[in-house]
């Protein structure tokens, strides 16, 4: 996708633009009008009297609106425009277009406007994938509108395209004869709505309860509002004020309604090609914004507990009690070409859903949702011993079934070379990477306090007590890397060890699994030059055989996964650690606008001064979007107790005072202060002669 | 036309047939439903409440097969009361679910079931359906069975 275009979403939505506002036919790249992963429009273009325009600025206003300032002319001088135009787009069920033409010169003037659409309903894994077309098109002009439709079957889609003035319509575009005079403007709205049939009626419902053929709903209050009930965050760096304005309105936008929320939304995980329902970064999203929002979490987990697996089908890596990976709605989906109906090849979603229904709970005291889920919570924890131990040898791990279109790595690390060998080689399947059991045992430890706590269920509790401790014994042993003092990133087909140092040792003191006596050790790991760059821990350590830093699970930083970290030396108490992490990533923040990417550049900071953003990164991408408000509360040592929030601060010098204001949770509304009290550039002997590892002050009002 | 109005012909009204007597009691549809009424209990509903109503087409006829669940309690009716969430869909469609041929969210998004009202509980009614089918696969892990 171009550096240039523009985009704007809402959900599953989303129009991808050239700075003019035009969309050309592409079909490889991810320009057009998409919804429910479908490409409704693959072609709108303006001309006036047979040429395009060129662009003078555009504003993204809102997330779901841009504005493009236009002239007439293609030449790069301007000195004879005597006509400008504005479109104002705005993304809803499909999208409103408002398109203003001002004539500036002393004459009035006759115009050709002319907009070409057409639609290719390609499904967005044909646009990746280049794929042809086995359906027919059908374009008809009917009751004053254009309509763009397709039919495969009993399979239809359809854009209507509607003017708020009279326009001539064929079946390539609609058109206007329009006369201005002098100093005057004309200008026509234009609604682009998509559908959904299903045996005779509309699948999706129109957005925030309005069935008009207005495709702009009121979303400008729905923003505010949301902004509005997240917590304040007031501080003495600024950079860091507009990161995390930055990161709410990045979540409004990528919240999505399934079909089945009844209104309610869940974080997709990213444009362009992830916006839908994933179970692993839905979760990891969610968990990351519980201190500022807990709706997101309680519709995640509803709607993964929905289409919890319940059988075992092959080609969707189905098994009961297993946690979808990922959901989509395009024609691929539809005829059976591709299993994400939904596909559950994951390895960790699973145990993630118990860590997040644990963790939902500590924060808002919510225990009808822990009942309402108890069913799937159990068959989530049975999945993990019945189904997930692959080699019967204790651990999780995967291969799938699907050979032809299935996941090979069911791991967040998902790319073909992500899992490899210190010397570079590739191991067999399955395979056992470190922090699915992290994952597992956490889940275990968090399901038996749920089973105690809420499902009354002692003997259940006491039973995934034991499994969870036996888990670590046995990980901190078979794991362990003793010459190099970490642990291994998986385990081979042979119970063998995968022996390189990779980012996914951080996560497992996030999950709890390390023994205190090397946990140290993974510390320093971590924070030695060969995993962190400056800005933040690379996910493979340079030195390694497939090291690049520029490779996309193999050198690179990726900052959601950095704030997992930070948690986990946050809760094995290495607070300069997890100060410098934060301190690092949220710097890097400030290179991108306050937008983290997916991921960017493993070079070292000294070599390029600035993050080198990844060549194809996603963005805005949720669980990148959630990395700020994660690192807050990393900082700021958020920890629920009971009906009490902990406030432990171990903030970077970098920030003076820091004050989050009005933080949700079972106590109602609490407010955490800070001070940057850790030296995060001092050596660690030195930090701790000028006391700066003690502990602050603690702030639970 | 004006926006949301069906573009295909609606299945007929359920007031305007007569329900199943003459239906084929060999179908699969039947005999699942049936099991599934005589079996009364499934834990994979755990705290699922409210009822689902199937109307099927089925040349000339309509059927109607009405399902309350109630925190894991099944009772199946042909009673064409009301219901939280209507599915239609045709005859050969529904064996092909009841059979685990056809993969429900396939089949509603590729126009072969429609419906209106609570579609969460029809995603917690599939869990009663059967596997899916097999993907091309080698060496499948052994030792996997089905949960009762």
């Amino acid at each position: 996708m171009s550096a240039t275009n523009v985009s704007i979403l809402d959900g599953n939505t989303f129009v991808v633009s050239d700075p003019c506002g035009d969309i050309d036919p592409s079909p490889t790249d991810p320009t057009g009008l998409f919804s429910w992963d479908t490409r409704f429009l693959s072609q709108w273009v303006l001309t006036i009297d047979g040429d395009r325009l060129s662009s003078l600025s555009t504003d993204e206003l809102q997330y779901f609106q841009a504005r493009f300032f236009l002239v007439a002319g293609t030449g790069t001088v301007y000195v004879d425009a005597k006509l400008s135009a504005i479109r104002t787009r705005s993304v809803g069920d499909g999208f409103h277009e408002e398109l203003t033409l001002i004539n500036h010169a002393e004459e009035p003037v006759d115009l050709r406007v002319r907009l070409d659409a057409a639609a290719d309903f390609a499904d967005l894994f044909e646009v990746k994938d280049a794929l042809a077309k086995q359906g027919v098109y059908r374009t008809r002009v009917e009751d004053g509108r254009l309509v763009l439709g397709y039919e495969r079957g009993t399979f239809r889609r359809e854009t209507a395209i509607a003017t708020s003035q009279p326009a001539e319509l064929d079946e390539r575009g609609l058109g206007f004869a329009v006369h201005i005079e002098p100093k005057a403007e004309w200008a026509v709205e234009l609604d682009v709505t998509t559908t959904l049939v299903a045996a005779g009626e509309r699948l999706s419902r129109p957005k925030h309860g309005r069935g008009s053929r207005r495709a702009r709903p009121n979303m400008a209050q729905d923003l505010d509002e949301w902004v509005a009930d997240a917590p304040q965050l007031e501080c003495d760096w600024d950079a860091l004020k507009l990161t995390y304005r930055r990161s709410l309105v990045d979540l409004a936008a990528l919240r999505f309604s399934p079909i089945s929320a009844r209104g309610r939304s869940l974080p997709a995980a990213g444009l362009p090609w992830f916006m839908t329902m994933f179970g692993r970064d839905s979760i990891l999203t969610s968990l990351q914004a519980l201190p500022f929002t807990s709706e997101l979490a309680a519709t995640t987990l509803r709607e993964l507990a929905a289409r919890q697996g319940a059988r075992v089908d092959d080609f969707r890596d189905e098994d009961p009690g297993r946690i979808p990976h990922e959901l989509r709605y395009g024609e691929l989906t539809a005829f059976e070409e591709r299993p994400h109906s939904p596909y559950y090849g994951t390895a960790d979603a699973t145990s993630l859903f118990v860590v997040l229904l644990d963790e939902y709970e500590r924060w808002t005291g919510d225990r009808k949702l822990v009942r309402d889920l108890e069913y799937e919570a159990r068959a989530a924890l049975r999945w993990i011993d019945d189904y997930a131990d692959l080699q019967e040898n204790g651990y999780v791990s995967y291969r799938r079934r699907n050979e032809r279109t299935g996941l090979e790595n069911q791991c967040w690390k998902d790319s073909w070379d992500s899992i490899s060998y210190h010397d570079g080689r590739l191991p067999g399947f399955p395979r056992a990477t470190c922090e699915l059991q992290g994952y597992a045992y956490d889940a275990k430890v968090r399901g038996a306090r749920l089973a105690r706590l809420v499902w009354k269920d002692e003997p259940l509790a006491e039973r995934l007590e034991a499994a969870a401790a036996d888990l670590k014994r046995r990980f901190n042993r078979d794991f362990w890397v003793a010459d190099g003092e970490y642990f291994a990133l998986a385990l081979d087909a042979d119970g063998a060890q995968v022996d390189s140092l990779a980012s996914n040792v951080g996560h497992l003191l996030w999950s709890g699994i390390v023994d205190r006596t090397k946990a140290k050790a993974i510390a320093a790991r971590l924070m030695e030059p060969r995993m962190f760059s400056g800005w933040g821990v690379r996910t493979l350590a340079e030195g390694e055989g497939r090291f690049n830093p520029i490779g996309y699970h193999v050198g690179t930083v990726w900052p959601f996964d950095n704030s997992f970290i930070a948690w986990g030396l946050r809760r094995y108490g290495f607070r300069a650690e997890a100060a410098r992490i934060a301190a690092g990533i949220l710097e890097a923040a400030e290179f991108f606008g306050g937008r983290l990417p997916e991921a960017f550049g493993g070079y070292r900071r000294e070599l390029t001064r600035y993050p080198v953003e990844y060549p194809t990164a996603c963005s805005p991408q949720a669980w990148s979007t959630g990395t700020p408000l994660l690192l807050l509360r990393t900082m700021l040592g958020l920890e629920p107790l009971d009906d009490h929030l902990i406030v432990d601060p171990a903030l970077p010098t970098r920030i003076g005072r820091l004050e989050l204001l009005d933080i949700p949770g079972r106590w109602g509304r609490i407010d955490a202060f800070g001070r940057g009290r850790v030296d995060i550039d001092a050596q660690p002997r030195a930090r701790q002669k000028r006391g700066a590892m003690r502990r602050e002050h603690s702030v639970a009002t | 036309m004006p926006p949301g109005t069906p573009l295909a012909t609606l299945p007929p009204s359920a007031s305007a047939v007569s329900r199943g007597p003459e239906r084929d009691r060999m179908s699969a549809h039947v005999e699942f439903f049936e099991r599934i009424g005589k079996q009364g209990f499934d834990p994979r509903l755990g705290h699922v409440r409210g009822s689902v109503r199937f109307d099927v087409e089925s040349n000339a006829h309509a059927e109607h097969w009405r399902v309350v669940l109630d925190h894991g309690a099944i009772q199946v009716s042909d009673d064409t009361a009301d219901a939280d969430c209507v599915i239609r869909l045709d005859v050969a469609t529904l064996d092909r679910l009841v059979t685990g041929e056809a993969n429900p969210t396939s089949a509603l998004l590729r126009g072969l079931i429609g419906g209106h009202g609570d579609i969460d509980l029809m995603l917690h009614f599939q869990r009663l359906f059967p596997a899916g089918r097999p993907a091309p696969v080698e060496n499948a892990p052994a030792g996997r069975e089905e949960a009762p």
